[in-house]
């Protein structure tokens, strides 16, 4: 009995003890959902230091609680990847979130001093450069004050140094995009597009590229996906690059590094695509060296 | 030929029928394809109407998207102006926002009834290729989003006329199609039946008698092989006609003959029958005739015996006296006897003759038809062997006799048994070969059955086997161009049954004839 008894025990250890030793890792993962593009850019995040950490994918459950999964595993730190995964762990507050792969993170950040990450707002020089490439002197922008505000500021500074007028128009409501839009007849050389939730819609982004079509003039934007409705080109991140980027960021938090110091920063590299059919037909070349790129690396 | 038999006949005939049956045919197949025509044309013009105003309204909603998202009013006016202007079947256009606000409604002037409008209801959506930069960044597709929705009122007045064309068309289509082929169907039925009707020609020609027919054949098809089979069978049929006549001629003749041949031998019966009566006839005259010189012979020999009575005691005396004399060239002592048994010899012939005739008379005549108690059957045959000797034709002939004692009497007429014996023995006679052999007569008594026998046999050449059973029918004889009636057995055999016995016959071609009689015994 006494064996049986001590067997009993041995058992009860090992299972209070390996769930311990399961949850004792530094990185939580969150991602919004099973994507191509997350895991391009966990791989480049993972290419940089192998840690401890914790996958959780939210599309692969009805609700996920980080705030008590953080509370119980104790990690050191919340890797965001994606909207969905900042918008449930922007409730952590005492340990830094790391934002990768989601556009609110700048937005976030105002109000959350512990996050931090990587924007998905390519530098605003890379666009203008691209415009200036094309011979667009006047760009046309729709943009929400309280999203895009501070992004359109430090992009009309850099246009002013550039020689590059921004004819800017504000929208509320995603509804007034095509109003705006229409306002710019005739008095714009391209069409920039920035992802602001309010400003490009499912229902208004057709709109950019039907007032394209009509006024003739090339539409810039930062997704490749749009180069198929009618974009001339598009400057994304590199998705890999921006996952590096996110884990020396999150390294350094590791080591020390106080996260209110750390700003949310715009990706380290991006390349540009480009629909040459529209490019064919507007009449635009554009220069064989990745000018967008470099001025990224300035 | 009155209108009725007109149509009757041409209700039977074949063609017509035929003809009937096809044009029916067509007009159902042809109604059967012109009613699917009409029920497939109407249904693929209801749903090209139907597509259309599907198409109508989702370009209507392609092209409002943008300013129904803005509610932009003004602009879906104009749009929705522009497209009623283009496409003049658009009775109306709703277009609301997704959450059921009117943003435009348009409804032509001259609106048509509710039942000439085809109502068609499409979603108004973001563009599906549209993405929001979440998505677009990610790369994620994104579904369409609802933005409104589209009523459309389509003018289906057009298309109630186009199904009255239609229908107008489609019939009068079919019934030339039709009369086409109906009027084409005659004219082949006509080709196809020709040689059918020359066949069904021949056959009635065959039916009213007239076999030696051939019957052209037009084709080598079906009916061709039929015709050809009937001008076979009708062939046949005419060979066997003129068989059946050649046959029937030889019939007729050989009717006639055998007609003949009885006629012949009815004849030869009568004339048999006429010879036995006139023998019968001639006995009796024959009787009366010898009965008197033979009754005054047997007085005149009683006479001489009484006479060679009284005479013989004085021829003793004298020949005591003077010695033996020769008297009618023997001696006295010789011929007294011989004179004795001359006288005696005369009395006892003369008393033969006078029974024989009697016995013929007796014969002849058939009379006494009496029966009598006390009949016996030895004395019978007895008599019937006296007969048959003193006919003396058969001289060769043996006749052994072999009669039992004490044989007991019968009930009957001596003279109808004895012609039936006396039948028999001539029988029996006329069959021994070369009139050679010996009869054998027997009597007997069966005291179990209580009846007497008398069998003949002969050793002869037997009957055969298909005659045993016609012996005792009228006219029946083998014998009949040998002077035989074909009565003899037959008048034995109804005697014998008037006694209550029976004739048979056993007998075995070269094995020769047993003919037996049972006859009742008496009985008090």
């Amino acid at each position: 009995m006494a064996v049986l008894r001590l067997f009993i025990h041995l058992i009860a250890l090992l299972a209070l003890l390996f769930p311990a030793m399961a949850e004792a890792y530094d990185v939580l993962i969150i991602q919004s959902s099973r994507n191509a593009a997350y895991e391009d850019a966990l791989t480049g995040f993972r290419s940089v230091h192998r840690t401890s950490e914790r996958l959780i994918v939210m599309s692969d459950y009805s609700e996920v609680d980080v705030v008590r999964i953080v509370r119980e595993d104790q990690p050191r730190l919340v890797l965001a990847v994606g909207d969905s995964a900042l918008k449930a762990a922007r409730m952590v507050r005492h340990i830094p979130v790391v934002s990768m792969m989601a556009l609110r993170a700048a937005e976030l950040r105002s109000s959350a001093a512990n996050i931090t990450g990587i924007d998905m707002q390519i530098n605003p020089r890379a666009y203008l450069s691209l415009c200036r490439s094309m011979k667009a002197r006047k760009v046309g922008v729709v943009y929400h004050p309280a999203k895009s505000g501070a992004y359109i500021r430090k992009a009309r500074m850099e246009a002013e140094q550039m020689g590059i007028e921004l004819i800017l128009r504000e929208v509320r409501l995603p509804k007034g995009t095509p109003t705006q839009l229409a306002s710019l007849s005739g008095k714009v050389d391209a069409l920039w597009m920035l992802p602001d939730p309010f400003a490009v819609t499912r229902e208004t982004v057709e709109a950019y590229f039907r007032f394209a079509q009509s006024e003739k003039i090339p539409v810039i934007s930062f997704a490749a996906p749009y180069l198929g409705m009618g974009a001339a080109a598009v400057i994304e991140a590199n998705r890999v690059i921006m996952g590096k980027q996110t884990a020396e960021l999150a390294f350094s938090l590791l080591n020390g590094a106080s996260v209110s110091a750390t700003p949310v920063i715009p990706p380290r590299a991006a390349s540009l695509k480009s629909n040459h059919s529209i490019l064919k037909n507007l009449g635009l070349r554009l220069p064989k060296t990745d000018s967008a790129l470099t001025s990224l690396q300035e | 030929m009155s209108l009725g038999e007109a149509i009757s006949k041409l209700k039977s005939s074949f063609r017509f029928r035929l003809f009937v049956f096809f044009t029916i045919a067509i007009l159902l197949i042809t109604f059967f394809f012109s009613t699917i025509y009409i029920h497939t044309e109407i249904r693929a013009q209801q749903q090209l109407v139907e597509e259309r105003a599907n198409l109508l309204a989702q370009r209507i909603a392609e092209l409002v998207r943008l300013p129904l998202f803005a509610e932009n009013a003004d602009g879906i006016r104009q749009i929705v102006d522009s497209e009623t202007t283009i496409h003049k079947d658009i009775a109306s256009v709703i277009i609301s926002t997704d959450d059921k606000r009117i943003l435009n409604t348009f409804m032509r002037p001259d609106m048509p009834e509710q039942d000439n409008i085809l109502l068609t209801t499409v979603n108004v959506t973001s563009h599906p290729l549209s993405l929001d930069p979440q998505s677009a960044l990610v790369g994620e597709t994104s579904t369409s989003s609802p933005i409104g929705s589209l009523a459309l009122g389509l003018d289906i007045t057009s298309l109630k006329e186009k199904r009255q064309e239609l229908l107008i068309s489609a019939s009068l289509g079919a019934f030339i199609f039709w009369l086409v082929i109906s009027t084409a169907g005659y004219l082949l039925l006509g080709s196809i039946t020709k040689s059918f009707q020359t066949l069904m020609n021949g056959l009635n020609s065959m039916a009213g008698g007239n076999f030696n027919v051939h019957i052209p054949v037009n084709r080598d098809d079906e009916t061709g092989q039929a015709t050809r089979a009937v001008n076979r069978l009708a062939q046949s049929l005419y060979e066997r006609e003129l068989e059946n006549r050649r046959l029937q001629e030889e019939l007729i003749n050989a009717m006639r003959l055998e007609v003949q041949e009885e006629k012949k031998q009815m004849m030869a019966k009568l004339i048999q029958t006429n010879r036995m009566t006139f023998l019968g006839l001639l006995a009796s005259s024959m009787a009366h005739e010898i009965n008197n010189p033979n009754a005054s012979i047997r007085l005149a020999g009683l006479f001489l015996t009484r006479v060679w009575g009284d005479a013989i005691p004085l021829l003793q005396q004298v020949a005591r006296d003077e010695g033996d004399f020769i008297l009618g060239g023997i001696p006295f002592t010789a011929a007294q006897n011989e004179i004795l048994q001359s006288c005696a010899n005369i009395e006892r012939s003369t008393e033969k003759i006078s029974h024989v005739v009697q016995d013929l008379r007796t014969y002849s005549l058939g009379e006494s038809c009496e029966f009598m108690p006390n009949v016996s059957i030895n004395q019978v045959v007895h008599d019937s062997i006296s007969i048959i000797r003193a006919y003396g034709r058969y001289p060769d002939i043996n006749i052994s006799v072999q009669t039992a004692d004490n044989i007991p009497v019968i009930n009957g007429n001596k003279n109808q048994l004895e012609q039936v014996v006396v039948n028999l023995l001539l029988n029996a006679m006329q069959a021994m070969s070369e009139n050679k052999g010996t009869i054998a007569v027997r009597t007997a008594h069966n005291s179990s059955a209580n009846k007497v026998l008398i069998a003949i046999r002969d050793e002869g050449e037997g009957i055969p086997e298909e005659n045993l059973a016609h012996l005792t029918e009228p006219f029946f004889s083998t014998r009949i161009s040998k002077g035989g009636s074909g009565l003899g057995l037959f008048v034995a055999n109804h005697i014998i049954n008037e006694h209550q016995g029976t004739l048979k016959f056993i007998s075995k071609p070269g094995e020769g004839t047993t003919a037996s009689i049972l006859l009742p015994v008496y009985t008090i």
